[in-house]
């Protein structure tokens, strides 16, 4: 499908790190504004029919994601100690490693922030030991670039459905998904209880939109490619329409391991290894990381130089740290007819009234409530919480009730930690001998009690929706995530963090970074809106810099 | 078999793009042909899967423990009817060869006649096996296990890949969303 290709030699204008919810954003932004790109990314490119509805292969086997096979990374709770490597099953930091990213493999809930989530710093005061902070730029600044996110990426929703919406300038481009019974049990549970329940907007094309397919309700939807283009990744949306512009190169099964820079102190190209492992170098005027929260943090540290003794970009010393992961939690609820949750997307009704924090409750901290499938079968019956039958007829009950049953997950804030982090393991090496990613995190306090305090209100809201029985999966601490964010985060100040409000890095002129690694706070457990919006807002920037010869 | 013929036909229904379609349906039919031949090719009764791995004895004894995790019985087939015992075998000798030695260790070392579940339920082995029972039961069939969609069944997943709404019993007189 690339229509341009580059030699090492060409000097293109941009080396794009990652073809992820970012990267594949600002690839399209920078090749229509004229640029020369080239996109990299580590994993294969998959076309809709070369997707696969097996669980054991994508859950098991790694087939879309990062692999504990040939890039471990190992993991703490306790910075004072050495962390335990991890070598295979699942990753603390886990993402799909392909062209399109984690939105290729996602569930795609899309919130916005509200205008709370960039200034609640000023509203609520400080955290004592956290970096809690306000963002350097607001929710209005945004606006354009959310509704642009919902247009030109696609969401459907239903505007003004949720009293508490943030203002936006245009409807949603689509109709909600057509609701599941775990979405009318949700309203209806939520209804009696006096809340506001609405239609879950989602990047997932409900009708066909922009030559695209509607969704078919395959149900292999989390964890999976979607073989109907109906789920709005970059894959499907704004790759193609980098490539379409005859500029924009995406160079799959490259894996970008060092970003060197010159005596001026400034980025020079990418060194990375293709498809056979041979070590090469592109030259580029310019280096934009959108790596994710994890990956790029990982390049920053791995690329440390005799300017940049601590890793590029990093005299702040805030690279890889505060690591937010959005706090989660569980209930699962069998009722007495057939939900069939295994059909269709994973959510369609959720609730935002306990969005804002509330001194009240005595921690900090607020999320949002959904109704789900539980993941598809696999691991349904794996994942079965302590206490509950594991063997026997009555094991063999529970899988019967597939049908009957329902997830609630609970999505929340994380507070940003100095000690939460990603950084180099000082032992481990992948299989291309490049150190690998050491996670270290334990959960606030504040946030495992908001997960709590969330699941008590989803439990309720199931029950009032006349569940038989309900369930909450414990609340433990967090040892591996999706979201991975804040590890470059965002600022004014030099001194405290990474990049400026523009995504250009205060050490290093050519080099931007904008991937969920930018966040300040965590928001509310959906980020992706997010850094899409941030990327079209950055991919803006950086084409307005170039033109004023400015980069 | 239904397995893709259903996504087929309703990636049509659903309205994509002719030109999306022309571009595509050839990688999806292949994928589609091939998932076909494999179920077709179990249903018309070939000949019953060799042990490639497991000795007769282990394979009697990971049959009769993956049987009281999930039992056969009067309500429905169990682990056993699923060949979950094969899906292992295979298991062992490619994409999970590394639980082979220590689950084989352990299972040497389990008195006889095995003792109960409830004992066992906290070791290390009871973990690995229900595991192994779990995809056994409900991984893809091209996997070994999960013979004739028995585990599947069990469940009521229905293996369709595109449904359209009502999808559910409470779904179905929704009167629409009204805030
Ligand atoms: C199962 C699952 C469900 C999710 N559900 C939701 C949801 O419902 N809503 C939501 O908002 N978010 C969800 N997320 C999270 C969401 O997918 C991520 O927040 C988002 O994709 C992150 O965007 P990013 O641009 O930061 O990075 P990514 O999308 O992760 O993209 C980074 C890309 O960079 C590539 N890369 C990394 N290192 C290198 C390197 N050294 N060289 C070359 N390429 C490299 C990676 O392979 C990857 O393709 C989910 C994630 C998962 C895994
Ligand atoms: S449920 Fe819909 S969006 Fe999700 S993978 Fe299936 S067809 Fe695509």
């Amino acid at each position: 499908m690339s229509t341009r290709t580059y030699r090492d030699s060409d000097l293109v204008d941009f080396a794009i790190v990652g073809s992820g919810a970012a990267g594949g954003v600002i690839a399209r932004e920078l090749a229509q504004a004229g640029h020369s790109v080239v996109l990299f990314e580590r994993g294969p490119r998959h076309t809709p029919g070369s997707f696969e509805h097996d669980e054991l292969k994508y859950y098991f086997l790694d087939g879309l994601t990062n692999s504990a096979r040939t890039t471990p990374q190992s993991f703490r709770a306790d910075p004072a100690v050495d962390a335990q490597p991890i070598t295979s099953g699942l990753l603390p930091a886990w993402y799909a490693q392909t062209v399109g990213g984690s939105t290729t493999h996602f569930t795609a809930n899309f919130w916005r922030f509200r205008e709370i989530d960039f200034r609640e710093r000023s509203v609520l005061g400080p955290i004592a030991g956290t970096a809690f902070a306000d963002w350097p730029i607001s929710y209005a600044e945004l606006e354009p670039y959310y509704t642009k996110v919902d247009w030109e990426i696609g969401v459907s929703g239903l505007a003004g459905a949720c009293p508490d919406d943030p203002p936006r300038s245009k409807p949603y481009p689509m109709p909600p998904l057509p609701v599941k019974s775990s979405g009318v049990l949700l309203e209806r549970g939520a209804r009696k209880l006096g809340l506001h329940p609405f239609p879950a907007p989602m990047a997932i094309a409900s009708v066909p939109y922009r030559n695209r397919g509607g969704c078919i309700h395959c149900g292999f939807c989390i964890g999976f490619g979607c073989e109907a283009t109906a789920k709005s990744s970059t894959l499907y949306t704004v790759i193609p329409e980098a490539e379409a512009t005859g500029r924009c190169e995406v160079r799959a099964h490259s894996y970008v391991f060092r970003v060197p820079t010159n005596d001026a102190g400034r980025v020079t190209g990418v060194h990375y290894f293709d498809a056979e492992r041979r070590e090469r170098f592109q030259k580029a005027r310019a280096v934009v990381l959108s790596a994710n929260g994890a990956e790029t943090a990982r390049l920053l540290l791995a690329s440390e130089s005799a300017r940049f003794p601590n890793g590029l970009a990093n005299s702040s010393g805030c690279v890889g740290k505060h690591l937010m992961f959005n706090s989660y939690s569980q209930v699962e609820a069998e009722f007495e007819h057939e939900l069939n949750e295994y059909k269709s997307v994973q959510v369609t009704r959720i609730v935002h009234d306990f969005y804002d924090s509330d001194p009240k409750r005595g921690h900090y901290g607020g999320g949002g409530i959904d109704g789900r499938i539980g993941p598809i079968p696999i691991v349904w019956a794996l994942e079965r919480p302590p206490g509950e039958p594991r063997w026997g007829q009555a094991y063999k009950d529970r899988l019967k009730a597939f049908r009957r049953t329902m997830m609630s997950t609970q999505h929340g804030t994380s507070l940003p930690l100095e000690t939460n982090s990603v950084s180099l393991d000082p032992h481990l090496k992948d299989a291309w001998g490049q150190p690998c990613i050491r996670v270290t995190y334990r959960d606030h306090p504040d946030d495992l009690a908001n997960a709590r305090f969330l699941q008590a209100r989803a439990d309720e809201i199931l029950q009032a929706a006349g569940a038989r029985r309900t369930l909450r999966f414990p609340v433990i601490p967090a040892t591996n995530a999706p979201h991975l964010l804040g590890t470059c985060r965002m600022g004014n100040d030099p001194a405290t963090s990474v990049v400026d409000r523009h995504h250009r890095s205060h050490d290093v002129r050519n080099l931007f970074i904008c991937d969920g690694s930018s966040f300040v706070t965590s928001g509310r457990g959906q980020p992706t809106m997010t850094i899409q919006a941030l990327a079209f807002r950055a991919g803006e920037h950086i084409a307005r810099f170039a033109r004023a010869n400015d980069i | 078999m239904h397995t893709r013929r259903g996504f087929l036909g309703n990636i049509g229904a659903a309205g994509l793009g002719a030109a999306w379609w022309a571009a595509h349906a050839p990688a999806i039919a292949a994928a589609a042909g091939h998932a076909h031949a494999g179920m077709a090719a179990m249903a018309a009764g070939a000949p019953p899967p060799q042990l490639t791995t497991l000795s007769a004895d282990e394979a009697r004894d990971l049959d009769e423990l993956t049987s009281r995790i999930v039992p056969s019985g009067d309500d429905g087939p169990g682990a056993h009817e699923a060949g979950v015992v094969y899906f292992i075998d295979r298991a062992f000798g490619s994409f999970f060869a590394e639980m082979r030695a220590p689950i084989l260790k352990d299972l040497g070392a389990l008195p006889r006649p095995f003792p109960d579940f409830a004992t066992l339920e906290a070791t290390p082995l009871f973990a690995q096996l229900h595991f192994l029972t779990v995809l056994g039961l409900l991984a893809d069939p091209s996997w070994g296990g999960n013979r004739n969609e028995l585990g599947w069944r069990l469940l009521g997943f229905e293996n369709t890949h595109a449904y359209a709404p009502p999808f559910g019993w409470y779904d179905r007189d929704y009167p629409g969303f009204a805030p």
